[in-house]
């Protein structure tokens, strides 16, 4: 699993049960890789063989092939499927 | 981990298919609006519950198609839709109820094949049959109808479960009346005890396989109920019962015991065709303890024909007391003989169910004792005198 996250000011360290604004967890399933996007304010683009996200860190863009979408209340977004790259990219907000 | 949800598979859920192209925007309306939803392919689950608030959002901007109510609520509601179905449902509710409340099976237990046709016979006479209703049915009074009229059955019980009627019956083996009006008797119980096996001979029995006794309680009556005709006999029968008694075995460390001081002979006299002739007689005053053994000893010729000579001896044997101290080991292999002759004697025409020994030394003794649980006759009988009208 890799782990990237951002400590914001005020908080307590631990980020157990909340995503700060930005947060990404990987992990592998039986169809390929589950990713994990916290603090997605925005999907930009998503299709079978993409998906581009939109957080405080900037744009993150996944590739790949048979790729499902989640979106969850808390800006949380799921990309899982056979995820062959992660992209991160400078966007203004 | 994804939780499955539970909710949406109780209450319904409809599918919205969109077109693939707009999938990353409604993707984005959805995050935007704080809808969980998840894509399987173009198309996503949307509760009930949210049904309304997602068609707002998507009205006039995506083009979508919403499928028929799924889920068990919508099973149900397009079940119900159908009138013969819903009216087919109610209809076996109604026939499941009216069924369960007849009787659809008699069954005899205890009888040999002979004898069960009979009783099914009397049964039916007395109102017990395939398709009465249980409502309808007096176990009490069927029950003494059967004793009534069939004189081989001395006791029948009859239980319900579920649908089938389960009918015990206790064979009379032998029905006859003692006219002499001293003799009656009841079988009653020796002991307090539970009741493993019961066979009746003559006479009316008051308790069944499983009852608990008390000692002197009427096991077998030798007086008839009225509902069955009255009377009075001699009961007999046989009643096994199993309860649970103790032996205890006690050894004294010490032990106050007779050794062999002296041996001496104090008379000695010859007999010869019947005259005595006494030779020696030495008696003088004893102490202690002291025991006199007479032998007479009859002589013959090469061990063949009896002489008529025999002699006649007095021996003085003196015996002392004296504390015998007894060590550990001694104490258990007394104690362990003492009891196992005890349990022989207690157990004799018994069965041995179980059996616990405890032991334990103290300064003065060692005590064993024996617990343990058998079977054995139980009834004896107890003579009564009828009053006769």
């Amino acid at each position: 699993m890799i782990k990237l996250f951002k400590r914001i000011k005020g908080l307590a360290d631990s980020l157990s049960g909340q995503f700060s604004d930005f947060h990404i967890e990987i992990d592998k399933n039986k169809s390929g890789l589950t990713v994990l996007v916290g603090g997605a304010f925005s999907v930009k683009e998503y299709q079978d063989t993409s998906c581009v996200l939109k957080t405080a860190m900037g744009e993150v863009k996944m590739l790949g092939k048979g790729l499902d979408i989640a979106v969850y209340e808390n800006k949380t977004v799921e990309i899982s499927g056979r995820v062959e790259e992660v992209c991160f990219a400078y966007s203004k907000n | 981990m994804r939780i499955p949800r539970i909710d949406m598979w109780a209450l319904g859920y409809r599918v919205f298919t969109f077109n693939p192209c707009d999938l990353g925007k409604i993707a984005d309306l959805f995050l935007k609006n704080g809808i969980n939803v998840r894509f399987f392919g173009s198309s996503v689950k949307i509760p009930r519950s949210e049904e309304e608030r997602v068609i707002s959002l998507l009205s006039g901007k995506f083009q979508y198609e919403v499928s028929e109510v799924r889920g068990a609520l919508g099973w149900l509601s397009r079940f119900l839709k159908r009138r013969g179905a819903l009216f087919a449902l109610v209809i076996f509710g109604v026939l499941f109820i009216f069924s369960s409340s007849l009787v659809w099976d008699v069954r005899i237990e205890g009888i040999e094949p002979a004898l069960e046709k009979e009783i099914e016979a009397r049964l039916y006479e007395a109102g017990l049959k395939e398709g009465r209703l249980w409502a309808r049915i007096d176990k009490n009074e069927i029950e003494n109808r059967v004793l009534q009229s069939c004189d081989k059955v001395s006791w029948l019980n009859i239980n319900r479960r579920g649908t089938v009627a389960y009918v015990n019956a206790v064979v009379r083996l032998d029905f006859e009346e003692n006219e002499n009006p001293v003799g009656y008797a009841n079988i009653v119980a020796e002991r307090d005890c539970i009741i493993e096996e019961i066979r009746v001979v003559r006479g009316y029995p008051l308790v069944k396989v499983g009852d608990t006794v008390k000692k002197g309680q009427i096991l077998i009556s030798g007086a008839y109920p009225s509902e069955i005709g009255g009377g009075f006999c001699y009961a007999e029968g046989t009643v096994i019962g199993s309860y649970s008694d103790s032996c205890r075995v006690d050894i004294t460390r010490s032990d106050r015991v007779k050794r062999l001081k002296k041996k001496k002979t104090v008379a000695f006299s010859v007999k010869i065709f019947g005259f005595s002739l006494k030779l020696y007689k030495n008696y003088r005053n004893l102490d202690g303890e002291c025991v006199i053994i007479e032998n007479e000893e009859v002589h013959s010729i090469l061990g063949g024909k009896e002489l008529p000579i025999s002699t006649f001896t007095e021996t003085l044997v003196i015996y002392e007391l004296s504390t015998l101290e007894r060590t550990d080991a001694e104490l258990v292999s007394l104690a362990r003989e003492e009891m196992q002759n005890l349990l022989l004697k207690d157990l004799k025409n018994k069965t041995l169910l179980k059996l616990r020994t405890e032991a334990e030394f103290s300064d003065e003794s060692y005590i064993m004792t024996s617990y343990y649980t058998c079977t054995s006759s139980v009834g004896k009988a107890l003579e009564f005198e009828a009053e006769r009208k």
